[in-house]
């Protein structure tokens, strides 16, 4: 009976006629006993996540104009029948029509009720020339790598881009790119954290140019970038341009570390598939290299990835090119020490003058972007090289070398460890956990070189001797950046940390352990002779630390660190040596000493292999720190 | 030879198709909707950026998922021209440094735009690259300059040939 009923809904719509009450009344009854409420894709289409906490599921999307329902954020049901009643009821054409307001969602409906071909085909103006603007033939995921020199970066960024051409065309720079971007109304130190962390921005999906991403992103962050081409149909495609017309100026509120610009990628994409997001989840924080590995997992890639090197990577490998006379001679054309009509570059033949000229206008570009105030004299500089470049003819510049593990592929960004090991003469036992993200003795491929950032390290040690458990540390945030100089990229190193860390005070004969609360800063020199193989540092420290171990609670003051780290080629095997010295000047006077070794050694893709070696002289007291851990990565 | 005439004869057509779509937007002063200027027209100094998550804080008015498919005032479409002096003014330094090298990724984009065949990008590339300094008579060039000094050059060589 029922089906004769919908079979008389949907012939009656197919023939444009408005649909009685009780037709809708018969689809409703369809919908229910199919459950489509609680379908997979209804919820995608609404945000609905499962609700966590004994929370009931809920849309991540306020209650407002993305809902026609006045339930509809917390009740799908709910949603389906006043979507199903506004748009069988409503205007069945122009741009105010149900399904030109919510196209995803009324198609979907029409394709579960065999209603395709009815109302949802009406002419919608506003949409139907947005999309034939947009045509995508796929969708590629972008991601953003660090940004030189700053670790604070390093957990990357992700765009979306509506392919108009083969997913490595030239071309593409012209597609649209799909990000969702946090309105901060220029807020900014402690109060844009705090209302960042807890939801207080408006986030907005937008559109914009792909080339004007890059010219941020790739041009003035000298960023690498990734673009990943998923594998996605073309009716999964259309669903998601339909479903991000339903999320036009729709306000949902931007948390730093989860509901992201990242996260909610996730969000769209999941409308072609409900999956995403979902089976493995996203813990803590939504990092955005995860959200990468989750859309690979669950969508998979339509080809090779395409490696888009930065301007100051193309830099560098222009540089390393060119001979040391011709190396020589373009960072002196870049810095103004000769001209283009240098006798030198006159003598070179048409393939030697054009790297040399490109490579010295690149570096004055560089140079340029970098400098907040730069001087006006650099552009007449530039010009003069590209006029002298573009009479060198039609000379290949090389290519940056494409690195051999992407970033998806690299350590997972949360690491657990076990480690047993000797404080002075006791055993212990210890337990480690790193939410995120990528640490000094980690392996460094997929990820960017020279930059670390740990957040929330901890470790816990268990003492069998005295069957006892102490928190050993707790750093809260601990980033370095040990970028090496060359005789063009002369970065600073520099690095912060706090949080809290144990210090042996001696007491009598004894030492004893108490946790110190310790921030720090360092500044300092890198550098990489040869192959990059070895590393040399020298950093300037300044160290506050506050504890009742301490007989003032207080003690403060500078120092200085050096250290060698050894890399293997195929990064299994790394080395770190390290020697500190501070002198506390305010508070409580003293003068700790510390010199260390550590190494890691990969055993698998998850799995590695650690050990360090700490001693440490603090008031008069001498002691060993003997650490062995295996560690994964996950 | 052959291939510069042919090239000429394309770039004739494609300028002239792209002239017939643009003309009502050539007087289009408003085009970019206001984009800042680059390297090559002169700028302010850059904002360093310092801590870069992945939140942004721009404008409400370039958060939207119309406004940059359409005209300046969120309703007309962009047309060719105005797309290609949009996608000039934001890599006008691309373009200078592609053109000197007489390949490249935004000079094929550029190309794209002018509608020009692909089997023609190389030649085109070499096309502008003589002509370097006609493109860009100084260090101080702005985009719609250099454009207007393209579709000159054509003019002149349309007439050569």
């Amino acid at each position: 009976m029922r089906r004769i009923a919908l079979l008389t809904a949907a012939l009656l719509l197919a023939q444009g006629l408005p649909a009685r009450g009780a037709d809708v009344e018969d689809l409703l009854d369809v919908a229910r006993e199919r459950a489509l409420a609680s379908h997979p894709a209804w919820r995608a289409l609404l945000h609905v996540v499962p609700g966590r906490l004994g929370q009931t599921p809920h849309s991540e999307i306020p209650q407002g104009p993305f809902f026609l329902s006045g339930r509809g954020a917390e009740d799908p049901a709910a949603e389906l029948e006043a979507t199903l009643r506004g748009w069988l009821a409503g205007p069945q054409r122009g741009d105010d029509a149900i399904h030109c307001r919510f196209p995803a969602r009324t198609r979907w409906l029409a394709d579960q009720l065999g209603l395709a071909g009815s109302g949802s085909d009406a002419a919608c103006p506003a949409l139907d020339t947005w999309r034939e603007k947009l045509s995508p033939r796929g969708i590629t995921l972008i991601f953003a790598e660090a940004f030189m020199n700053n670790p604070a970066s390093m957990f990357g960024h992700t765009l979306l881009r509506l392919d108009v051409a083969d997913p490595s065309a030239p071309r593409n720079l012209l597609a649209f790119a799909i990000d969702f971007t946090a309105s901060t109304g220029g807020d900014a130190g402690p109060i844009f954290m705090a209302k960042g962390s807890f939801g207080f921005y408006p986030g907005r999906f937008g559109l914009s140019p792909y080339y004007e991403k890059l010219e941020v992103y790739a041009d003035w962050q000298n960023r690498d970038i990734w673009e990943y081409p998923l594998d996605l149909d073309a009716a999964e495609v259309e669903r998601v341009l339909l479903h991000l017309w339903e999320l036009d100026d729709i306000a949902i509120p931007y948390y730093f570390f989860r509901q992201n610009c990242s996260y909610q990628l996730i969000r769209l994409l999941a409308v072609a598939r409900p999956q995403l997001g979902l089976r493995h989840g996203f813990p803590v924080s939504v990092i955005p290299v995860d959200t990468v590995r989750d859309a690979l997992g669950e969508i998979g890639l339509l080809g090779e990835p395409r490696f888009r090197a930065s301007p100051a990577a193309e830099l560098r490998v222009a540089l390393a090119e060119l001979p040391k006379a011709g190396r020589r001679l373009a960072l002196e054309l870049a810095r103004g020490i000769a001209e283009p009509e240098d006798p030198r570059v006159a003598a070179l033949d048409d393939g030697e003058r054009a790297a040399v000229l490109g490579a010295a206008a690149a570096a004055v570009r560089y140079a340029f972007v970098q400098d907040d105030r730069p001087d006006p004299e650099l552009r007449e500089r530039s010009y003069r090289l590209l006029v002298a470049r573009s009479r060198a003819g039609k000379v290949q510049a090389p290519a940056v070398p494409r690195p051999a593990v992407r970033p998806d592929q690299g350590h997972g960004t949360a690491i657990a460890e076990l480690g047993a090991g000797l404080e002075d003469d006791e055993a212990f036992l210890e337990l480690r956990v790193r939410p995120a993200f990528h640490g000094l003795l980690d392996p460094a491929a997929g990820f960017p070189r020279d930059s670390t950032i740990g957040v929330l390290d901890t470790r816990l040690r268990f003492y069998p001797g005295a069957n006892r458990v102490r928190l050993h540390e707790l750093v809260l945030v601990e980033l370095q950046s040990n970028t090496p100089r060359d005789d063009f990229f002369q970065p600073l190193s520099w690095g912060l940390e706090a949080g809290l860390r144990t210090r042996r005070f001696p007491d009598g004969d004894d030492l004893d352990r108490a946790l110190v609360f310790r921030a720090g800063g360092s500044l300092g020199l890198t550098w990489a002779p040869g192959d990059g193989a070895v590393t040399l540092y020298g950093l300037a420290l300044a160290r506050l630390e506050i504890g009742s171990g301490f007989d003032r609670g207080v003690a403060a003051g500078p120092g200085v660190e050096l250290g060698v780290g050894v890399e293997t080629p195929d990064d299994r095997f790394e080395g770190r040596l390290f020697a500190r010295g501070l002198h506390f000047l305010a508070g409580e006077p003293a003068t700790p000493l510390a010199a260390g070794l550590g190494g890691r050694l990969t055993l698998g893709r998850r799995t590695a292999l650690l050990a360090e070696l700490t001693a440490q002289h603090f008031d008069g007291e001498s002691w060993l720190d003997a650490r062995l851990g295996l560690r994964w990565s996950f | 030879m052959r291939m510069i005439r042919g090239l000429r004869s394309a770039l004739l057509a494609a300028a002239l198709g792209l002239a017939l779509v643009a003309a009502p937007a050539l007087a289009d002063n408003d085009v970019g909707c206001g984009i800042g200027t680059k390297f090559m027209e002169g700028k302010e100094g850059l904002v360093s950026h310092v801590l870069a998550s992945c939140t942004n804080a721009y404008t409400l008015q370039s958060v939207s998922l119309t406004f940059n498919l359409f005209g300046c005032d969120g309703t007309g479409p962009v047309t060719a021209d105005a797309q290609l002096r949009k996608f000039a003014a934001s890599h006008i330094d691309q373009l200078a440094r592609d053109v000197a090298r007489g390949e490249g990724e935004a000079l094929a984009a550029f190309a794209h735009l002018l509608q020009l065949p692909v089997e023609l990008h190389g030649t085109f590339g070499e096309f502008t690259q003589i002509h370097f300094t006609e493109l860009f008579p100084g260090e101080s060039v702005d985009s719609n300059e250099m454009i207007d000094a393209f579709y000159r050059l054509l003019g002149e060589h349309a007439v050569q040939s």
